[in-house]
C-alpha cells in the first residue's frame, strides 16, 4: 500500500509534471483568447528546450574554456532567456501568417509544428553531429526548496503566473481588450481598439510562455534537450486549456489533474494497477469528452480561428 | 518576396497589354533577367568537372577558369577552348533576347531558340571534349571510378541560361497567343510554384549558414574561391536533393533511386489523398497519425491470425487496414457531426491515444490489471516493439517481382506488361466523355503502352532496386487516387461533400444532411490515411513484415498536409507533389552522408516552409490572384458546358 514517502513523490512528481503543462496552458489562453488558434504551442515548446539547451550548453562551454574556475551560474539563466526570445520570434511568424496574411490559424500552426520536427535535427546535426541530442549541459537550473522538496525556479514561476494571468486578463485594460477582439473584433474595432496590435501581443506573449515550457524541459526538468522531449505535452496543454475553460484557476486544476496522471503513469511503470501506456492517454480521453459535452461544457471564445477583418 | 510579386504582376500586365495594342510594349522584365543572365557567366560555374564524395567540386567558370576544390584534378587539362567560344556565342543569345526583349518583343523566340540552341550545344561539346579524355583510358581497362572526370555535369550557369532562353520562347508564345492550352490551365500552380521557390531560397541560406564549404583548403584563400565554394554548396546540395533520382547509367543500368524515391512517395500519397478529401469537406483531419496506426493494428490482426490463400487474405487485409483508419476517422467525425466538437482537438487526441494503444499492444506481452496479469499475445520476441510476423498470405509483392525472370544469372523486368497496363490506365483516366471513349482511348493507350514497351524490353532488376521496397501499396495508391477523383467530382455523394466543403450552410439549405457528410468524409479520409500502413507492413517496407513501433507514422501523417496542399486538394496534384517529395526524400538520404554538417531533416524544413507559404498564399495579394483566375475563366466555362 502506498506509504507517505511514495504519496510524497507522486506530489513532487506531480508539480513537476505540471510545470510545462500550466506554462503552455496559460500561454495558449492568452492566444485563444485574443482570437487566435494555437496548435503551435507544441512546435514552440520545442523550439524553446532546443534554444535555451543549446544556447546554455555552449556559452557555458565558451566560457569555461576562457577560465576553467569561472563561475557560470548564469549561463543556464541565459539560457531560458534566449528561449523565450526565439519563442516570441516564432510565434511572431504564426502571427504574421494568421494575422496580417488571414491564413487558416491551424495549418499556420501545423507549419510550425512540423518546422519544430525538422529543424532540430537540422541544428543538432550542426552543432552536435547527430540528429537526436544535444550535449549535457553542466549547469542547468538550479533547485530551490526544502531539502527533498525542491523545485526549478520555473516551477515556482509557472505556478505565480496563474493570479498573475488572472489579474491580467481580468482586471486590467489590456485584458479586457484582449478578451474583446476575441470574442467581437468588430465591436472592438468600433471603440477604438487595435485589433491587429492586441492579437500580434496575445500570440506573442504565448509564445514566450510555451518557451519557457520548452526551457523547463530541457534545462529545468532534465540537462540536456532530445527531440522527442516535448511528447505532445504541447497538445495536453491545448487540451487543459479547453478542459479548463480558458479560465486561468480552472486551467490550474485541469494542469494539475493532468499532471497528476503524468505522474501516476510513472509511479505505476514499475506497479501493478494499470499499464502506464493506457494512464497516459486519461488526458486525451477526458479531453474528448469535454469537447464533445459529456463532462461539462466548454465554450470557446466567440471569434477563435476567424481571421479579421 | 517583393520582387517576385513585381515580377509576375508586371509579366502579367505586359501580356494583356499586348493583347489590346499593335505595338507591344518592351519585356522589361525579361530583358533585364537576360542581362543579368549574360553577365554572371563570369560569375557562376557553367559546369562541374569532377566531384568528390564529400560534396568538393572542380568548376569550369567562363572564360575557361578552373576552380578545384577536390586536389584531384589532373594537371594537364584538356582544351576547352571550343566550349568557351560557344559560350561566348551563348552570351550572344543571351543579349540578343535583352535587345528583342527591349525593340521588338514579337521576335523574343528567335533568341530563345538560340540561346538554348547554344547551351545544349555548349554543353555537349564539354561531354565530348571530357570524353575524349576517358576513351583512352577505359580502353586501357581503367576501373570507371577512377575517371579524372567521374561526376561531370551541367552547373547553375548552364540551367540559368536555359531557363532564360525558355523562358523567352514562352513570354513570345503567350504574347502570340499560342501559348498552349495546358499551361493555361496550369496557372493553378503559381502559388505552390513560388512557395516552393521561397522555401528553397530560405533553405538554401540555412544550408549556407549551418555548413563550411568543402575543400577550401584546397584552394589560395580569396573572395573569389570563397565565392564559388558557396554557390557551388549551394548548387550540390540543391542537385543532390532534386537529382538524386535519376538512375544511374555507369557502370551499370540501375533504377534503385527511382524506385526509392516512388517507394517514399507511397505513404504520402494515401496521407496525401485523406488529408485532401478532408479539406474537399471543410474538414481539417490532422489525425492521419493515428488512423495509420490504427490501419496497422487491424491490417496486423487480419494478417497474423487469418489462415488462408494469399488472394483472399491479402485483399482483406489492405481491407482491414482501410477499416481501421475508417474507424479511427469516423469517430471524430461522428463526435463533431452529432456534438460540434472540433475535429483539430479531436484528431490530435486521437493521435496520442493511438500511439499510446500500439505501444500498449506490441510494446510488452504482460501487463498487470490491478494484480492479475494479463498476457498480450501479440508482442514478437527480442527488445524492440515489433508484433509477430505477418503470414505468407498477407504479404504484398513488390513491383517488379510479377513481371521479372532470370537470364543468364542475372534479373530482369519485362517491360510490355506493365507499360502496357500504365498505358490503358492512363488512356482511361485522360480521355474525356463517354465511358465508350474513354475505353477506345484506353484501348489505344494500351496498345502504345505495349509497342513501348516491347521496343525497350527490359530493366535489369539490381539488388538496391528489390530493397528500394516499391511494393504493390505504390498500385493501390495509384488507385485510391483515382477512387478519390470519381468519388468526388463524378458522384452524387462527392458533389455534396464539396457542397458541404465551398459553404455549408447554402449545402444544408439545399437538404445536404451535414451531419452524415461529416462522418462520411472523415470515414473516407481516415480510411485513405489507414491504407498507408499496407506500405510499411504488409510491403516489408520497414524490411519487415512486421507490425513496429517504428513505423514513421507522423513524418507520413504530416507529411500529408504538406502534399495536399501542394496539389491544391486534386488527386493528380497530390499524386505528384507526393512523388516530388519521394524524390527530395531519396535526395536527402544521399545529401546526409555527403555533408557532415546537413542533416537529411532538412527536406522536413522544406515541407514546413511550403506549407507556410502555402498559407499565405505565396506573399502574393489577392488582385494578382484573381487576375489569374480571370484569364482563366474562359477555359473553365467551356469545361463546364
Amino acid at each position: 500500500m502506498m506509504d507517505t514517502a511514495v504519496l510524497l513523490v507522486v506530489l513532487i512528481t506531480t508539480i513537476r509534471s505540471t510545470t510545462p503543462l500550466l506554462f503552455a496552458a496559460l500561454g495558449g489562453m492568452f492566444s485563444e483568447r485574443a482570437g487566435v488558434v494555437n496548435i503551435a504551442l507544441e512546435g514552440i515548446m520545442l523550439f524553446g528546450a532546443l534554444t535555451a539547451a543549446i544556447v546554455a550548453q555552449r556559452t557555458e562551454f565558451y566560457v569555461l574554456a576562457n577560465n576553467p574556475d569561472a563561475n557560470v551560474w548564469w549561463t543556464s539563466w541565459f539560457g531560458v532567456l534566449a528561449a523565450m526570445l526565439v519563442g516570441a520570434l516564432i510565434a511572431w511568424i504564426h502571427a504574421v501568417v494568421s494575422i496580417k496574411y488571414k491564413a487558416d490559424q491551424v495549418i499556420s500552426g501545423t507549419a510550425i509544428n512540423l518546422l519544430a520536427f525538422g529543424v532540430p535535427a537540422v541544428v543538432l546535426q550542426s552543432f552536435y553531429k547527430n540528429t537526436s541530442d544535444s550535449d549535457k549541459v553542466l549547469n542547468p537550473l538550479p533547485l530551490w526548496g526544502l531539502e527533498n522538496f525542491e523545485f526549478s525556479p520555473l516551477t515556482y514561476l509557472s505556478f505565480l503566473l496563474v493570479p498573475i494571468a488572472a489579474y491580467v486578463i481580468f482586471r486590467t485594460p489590456f485584458g479586457l481588450r484582449l478578451r474583446a477582439v476575441g470574442e467581437a473584433p468588430q465591436a472592438a474595432a468600433s471603440v477604438g481598439v487595435n485589433v491587429y496590435r492586441t492579437r500580434y501581443a496575445a500570440v506573442m506573449i504565448s509564445g514566450v510562455l510555451a518557451a519557457l515550457a520548452g526551457a523547463f524541459l530541457s534545462i529545468g526538468n532534465l540537462d540536456g534537450f532530445n527531440r522527442g522531449m516535448s511528447a505532445g505535452q504541447g497538445f495536453i496543454a491545448l487540451a487543459a486549456l479547453i478542459f479548463g475553460r480558458y479560465q486561468p484557476w480552472q486551467v490550474l486544476g485541469a494542469c494539475v489533474l493532468f499532471g497528476f496522471f503524468r505522474a501516476l503513469a510513472i509511479r505505476l511503470g514499475g506497479d501493478n494497477i494499470l499499464p502506464s501506456a493506457l494512464v497516459d492517454n486519461l488526458p486525451f480521453v477526458i479531453t474528448m469528452f469535454v469537447l464533445a459535452g459529456f463532462i461539462g461544457r466548454s465554450r470557446s471564445p466567440k471569434a477563435l480561428g476567424k481571421p479579421y477583418p | 518576396m517583393r520582387i517576385v510579386f513585381c515580377a509576375a504582376s508586371s509579366f502579367c500586365v505586359e501580356s494583356k497589354a499586348m493583347n489590346e495594342s499593335l505595338k507591344p510594349r518592351p519585356n522589361v522584365v525579361l530583358a533585364l533577367v537576360a542581362v543579368i543572365a549574360a553577365i554572371s557567366s563570369f560569375a557562376l560555374p557553367f559546369a562541374t568537372l569532377t566531384r568528390s564524395f564529400g560534396g568538393q567540386g572542380a568548376m569550369l567558370v567562363h572564360p575557361s577558369m578552373v576552380i578545384d576544390f577536390t586536389g584531384y584534378l589532373p594537371k594537364a587539362l584538356p582544351d576547352f577552348s571550343s566550349t568557351t567560344i560557344l559560350i561566348w556565342l551563348t552570351l550572344l543569345a543571351l543579349l540578343s533576347i535583352a535587345a528583342l526583349a527591349w525593340f521588338m518583343p514579337r521576335f523574343l523566340w528567335v533568341g530563345g531558340v538560340f540561346t538554348v540552341f547554344c547551351i545544349i550545344s555548349s554543353f555537349v561539346v564539354y561531354a565530348m571534349t571530357l570524353d575524349a579524355v576517358h576513351a583512352p583510358l577505359l580502353a586501357a581497362g581503367t576501373a570507371y571510378r577512377r575517371l579524372p572526370f567521374v561526376n561531370f555535369g551541367p552547373s547553375i550557369w548552364a540551367f540559368f541560361a536555359f531557363f532564360t532562353g525558355l523562358g523567352a520562347i514562352a513570354s513570345s508564345l503567350r504574347a502570340a497567343g499560342r501559348f498552349p492550352n495546358f499551361f493555361r490551365s496550369i496557372t493553378g500552380v503559381v502559388v505552390p510554384g513560388i512557395s516552393i521557390l521561397l522555401a528553397l531560397v530560405i533553405c538554401g541560406v540555412l544550408i549556407l549558414l549551418i555548413q563550411q564549404p568543402p575543400g577550401l583548403d584546397k584552394v589560395a584563400k580569396s573572395w573569389v574561391s570563397d565565392w564559388f565554394a558557396r554557390v557551388d554548396l549551394i548548387w550540390f546540395s540543391y542537385s543532390m536533393l532534386f537529382g538524386s533520382v535519376l538512375p544511374k547509367f555507369r557502370p551499370t543500368l540501375d533504377f534503385a533511386p527511382v524506385w526509392q524515391s516512388l517507394s517514399l512517395a507511397t505513404p504520402l500519397i494515401f496521407t496525401g489523398l485523406g488529408l485532401s478529401f478532408g479539406f474537399r469537406t471543410g474538414l481539417f483531419n490532422i489525425g492521419a497519425p493515428g488512423q495509420v496506426i490504427v490501419g496497422g493494428i487491424f491490417c496486423a490482426a487480419v494478417s497474423i491470425y487469418l489462415p488462408g490463400p494469399w488472394f483472399i487474405i491479402s485483399p482483406l487485409a489492405v481491407v482491414a487496414a482501410a477499416v481501421g483508419g475508417g474507424l479511427w476517422g469516423a469517430l471524430p467525425g461522428w463526435l463533431k457531426g452529432r456534438f460540434g466538437a472540433s475535429e483539430v482537438i479531436n484528431t490530435i487526441m486521437l493521435n496520442n491515444i493511438a500511439s499510446g494503444l500500439l505501444v500498449f499492444l506490441i510494446g510488452a506481452n504482460e501487463y498487470k490489471f490491478f494484480g492479475q496479469t494479463v498476457t498480450l499475445p501479440f508482442k514478437a520476441e527480442g527488445g524492440e516493439a515489433k508484433s509477430l510476423e505477418f503470414g505468407a498470405g498477407a504479404r504484398l509483392s513488390s513491383i517488379t517481382d510479377p513481371f521479372s525472370y532470370t537470364r543468364d544469372g542475372l534479373s530482369y523486368m519485362g517491360l510490355a506488361v506493365p507499360f502496357l497496363l500504365i498505358g490503358a490506365i492512363l488512356g482511361f483516366a485522360t480521355a474525356k466523355g463517354s465511358v465508350r471513349t474513354r475505353g477506345i482511348a484506353s484501348g489505344v493507350g494500351a496498345a502504345v503502352g505495349l509497342g513501348l514497351g516491347l521496343l525497350l524490353r527490359e530493366i535489369p532488376v539490381t539488388g538496391a532496386m528489390q530493397t528500394a521496397a516499391l511494393n504493390l501499396s505504390f498500385v493501390i495508391a495509384i488507385l485510391a487516387a483515382g477512387f478519390v477523383g470519381v468519388f468526388l467530382w463524378r458522384t452524387k455523394w462527392g458533389f455534396e461533400l464539396r457542397a458541404v466543403g465551398l459553404s455549408p450552410k447554402a449545402a444544408e439549405y439545399g437538404g445536404v444532411n451535414i451531419a452524415k457528410n461529416t462522418i462520411m468524409a472523415m470515414a473516407i479520409s481516415g480510411a485513405l490515411c489507414g491504407l498507408a500502413a499496407t506500405h510499411f507492413t504488409m510491403g516489408g517496407a520497414l524490411s519487415e513484415y512486421k507490425l513496429k513501433q517504428a513505423i514513421p507514422a507522423d513524418s507520413v501523417g504530416f507529411g500529408g498536409i504538406t502534399v495536399a496542399l501542394l496539389g491544391q486538394n486534386t488527386p493528380a496534384g497530390v499524386v505528384v507533389s507526393s512523388i516530388l517529395f519521394g524524390v527530395l526524400n531519396t535526395g536527402g538520404l544521399r545529401l546526409d552522408q555527403a555533408l557532415d554538417d546537413i542533416s537529411r531533416e532538412i527536406v522536413t524544413v522544406l515541407q514546413a516552409l511550403i506549407v507556410l507559404f502555402i498559407a499565405t498564399r505565396g506573399f502574393l495579394s489577392g488582385d494578382f490572384l484573381r487576375s489569374i483566375n480571370n484569364s482563366n475563366k474562359p477555359k473553365k466555362e467551356k469545361e463546364a458546358a
